[in-house]
């Protein structure tokens, strides 16, 4: 009877502790990174933390993951616009509403596509790179020997990392944004024939403000996760065998909240839009 | 009040496994210490814990005093400006030269000029032998040369405590000799406390220092490294220490 109790009692409670262990780990990581991020944003609010960034490491950080990636982001730019600007230009003629081509193009690539296709870029190879890099950092004793040397991990390692994302994320968007728009407006002009001069002038009817207000904060945000995302999971690796595991992190988390950090802010501004209108 | 570096009661383990219990010693001011012990016995993580960099399972350490794991974390980076360490794989920054290497704890805990760094950053290169790699990358060095950088880096905030794992290993006998000689000067001219960490028996003779010997999971002081062969017995030597002697 003890023994049948016992194998109950183990098929019952330990898959519910190590589900509850689960998700005390995971709640963990969450509350850490969520600590991270907070120590990073203060620290580039307090003097000490301006005082001790490195202006070479931001320029690093920004040569990397920004103008390495002009080509890769230009070539998606280019497709994203082509393939829009051909649906947009067939379709909508068809249906006789060409005259929202602009519209069509400043939506999806402006507001939706471009923060979130510059973002995966980014965190394919810049966070990917990061977590590798900082990974390798802790592997060879180099983070040791920073902290050994009192030196301030957030203020040498995360801060450039997350204001060169950020600076580099929100100029990526702005370069694929205008490839996007000249992909589409080539294509446009072939399929449809219409006057260059009208598409562009569509096209500047139809941005807003908003619109690139929008786009900017989710670089700016989408940014900060990236970093702060890759600069944790790298920190995290206990020896060389875990590097592949903490990239592995670095970009599934990145991903994950990216989406659904967008897919918030889209809902978000639908919502406060069709409120305050 | 005196620098010294106390550990008391201190244990430590890597899952079920212990590597030590119950250690504690002292290591006075202006004094050299070298650590010695088989391999996979735990030098290197005393000497991390030493330094703070390992919080041990039990017990405390000390440096001037200050319990150097329950201190606040601001206290911690003052305190840590007094300590220099060494690693044995040098754990210079990849990305930056030589001379920005040494310079970076300058350049983080101090607003000296540039021409002012310089300047001692120079000396310090010079003191070690290295000039002429001021301006390579840590890739490009051999092990002696890293080796040296790690030192000067170290020693640039003039430090109270220097913490050194495994320094002459790996190196030829002229670069061992260089830093046998620097390590020498400094304990005699800047009363700088030195704990070490080797396991080469030429070169721990040579500094003519006590010695802490870890075995069967404790420590036990010896002063002179004959004193420790005849206690620790000479079978413990020859089999595990020999090496690179």
């Amino acid at each position: 009877m003890g023994n049948t109790e016992n194998r109950f009692f183990r098929k019952a409670v330990i898959p519910i502790n190590s589900v509850g262990a689960d998700t005390v780990r995971r709640l963990k990581l969450v509350f850490d990174m969520f600590g991270l991020a907070y120590d990073t944003v203060v620290g580039l609010f307090t003097q000490s933390g301006r005082r001790h960034i490195s202006l070479q490491q931001i320029i690093n950080q920004v040569l990397f993951t920004g103008v390495d990636a002009l080509i890769i982001v230009g070539l998606i730019a280019l497709s994203c616009g082509i393939t829009i600007g051909v649906q947009a230009a067939t379709n909508m003629t068809e249906i006789g509403a060409s005259e929202y081509f602009g519209t069509i193009m400043v939506i999806s690539v402006v507001r939706e596509l471009g923060p979130f296709f510059t973002s995966l870029v980014v965190i394919g190879r810049s966070g990917a790179a990061l977590a590798a890099y900082i990974g390798n950092m802790k592997v060879t004793k180099e983070i040791a020997a920073l902290e050994v040397m009192g030196v301030n991990l957030n203020h040498f390692l995360v801060m450039p990392a997350f204001l060169g994302m950020i600076i580099s994320l929100v100029c990526l968007k702005i370069y694929f944004d205008i490839i996007a728009i000249i992909g589409g407006l080539f294509i446009a002009k072939l399929l449809v024939n219409a006057p260059y001069l009208a598409l562009v002038q569509e096209v500047f009817n139809a941005v807003e403000v908003v619109d690139i207000l929008v786009s900017t904060i989710k670089c700016l945000l989408f940014g900060a996760v990236i970093a702060v995302v890759s600069c944790y999971h790298g920190m995290h690796v206990s020896n060389i065998r875990f590097v592949p595991r903490a990239v592995f992190k670095a970009v599934v988390g990145s991903i994950v909240v990216t989406i659904i950090m967008n897919v918030v802010i889209t809902v978000g501004f639908y919502a406060f839009r069709n409120t305050a209108g | 009040m005196p620098s010294e570096i106390q550990l008391d009661n201190i244990s430590y383990s890597y899952g079920s496994e212990t590597l030590f219990t119950d250690v504690s010693f002292a290591i006075g001011h202006g004094r050299m210490v070298v650590l010695m012990g088989s391999s996979g016995c735990g030098k290197s993580t005393l000497l991390e814990i030493s330094a703070g960099l390992l919080e041990p399972v039990t017990g405390t350490v000390r440096w001037n005093g200050y319990d150097i794991h329950r201190i606040p974390q601001q206290e911690l980076i003052t305190e840590r400006r007094k300590t220099g360490y060494v690693f044995q794989r040098h754990a210079l920054i990849s990305n930056l030269t030589v001379f920005d290497n040494i310079a970076l704890p300058l350049r983080y805990h101090t607003t000296m000029p540039d021409k002012a760094l310089s300047a001692m950053i120079e000396q310090h290169l010079e003191r070690m032998g290295i000039t002429d790699i001021r301006n390579k990358l840590p890739e490009a060095l051999s092990v002696g040369q890293a080796r040296l950088a790690s030192i000067a880096r170290a020693l640039i905030m003039r430090p109270e405590f220097l913490f050194l794992d495994e320094p002459v290993s790996g190196l030829d006998p002229v670069t061992a000799r260089s830093i046998i000689s620097v390590l020498s000067k400094l304990c005699r001219q800047s009363n700088l406390t030195i704990f070490m960490v080797s396991h080469i028996i030429s070169f721990i003779e040579q500094l003519q220092c006590p010695i802490l010997l870890l075995d069967n999971k404790t420590v036990t002081r010896f002063e002179t490294i004959a004193e420790a062969r005849a206690v620790g017995g000479a079978s413990l030597f020859d089999a595990s220490l020999n090496e690179g002697n």
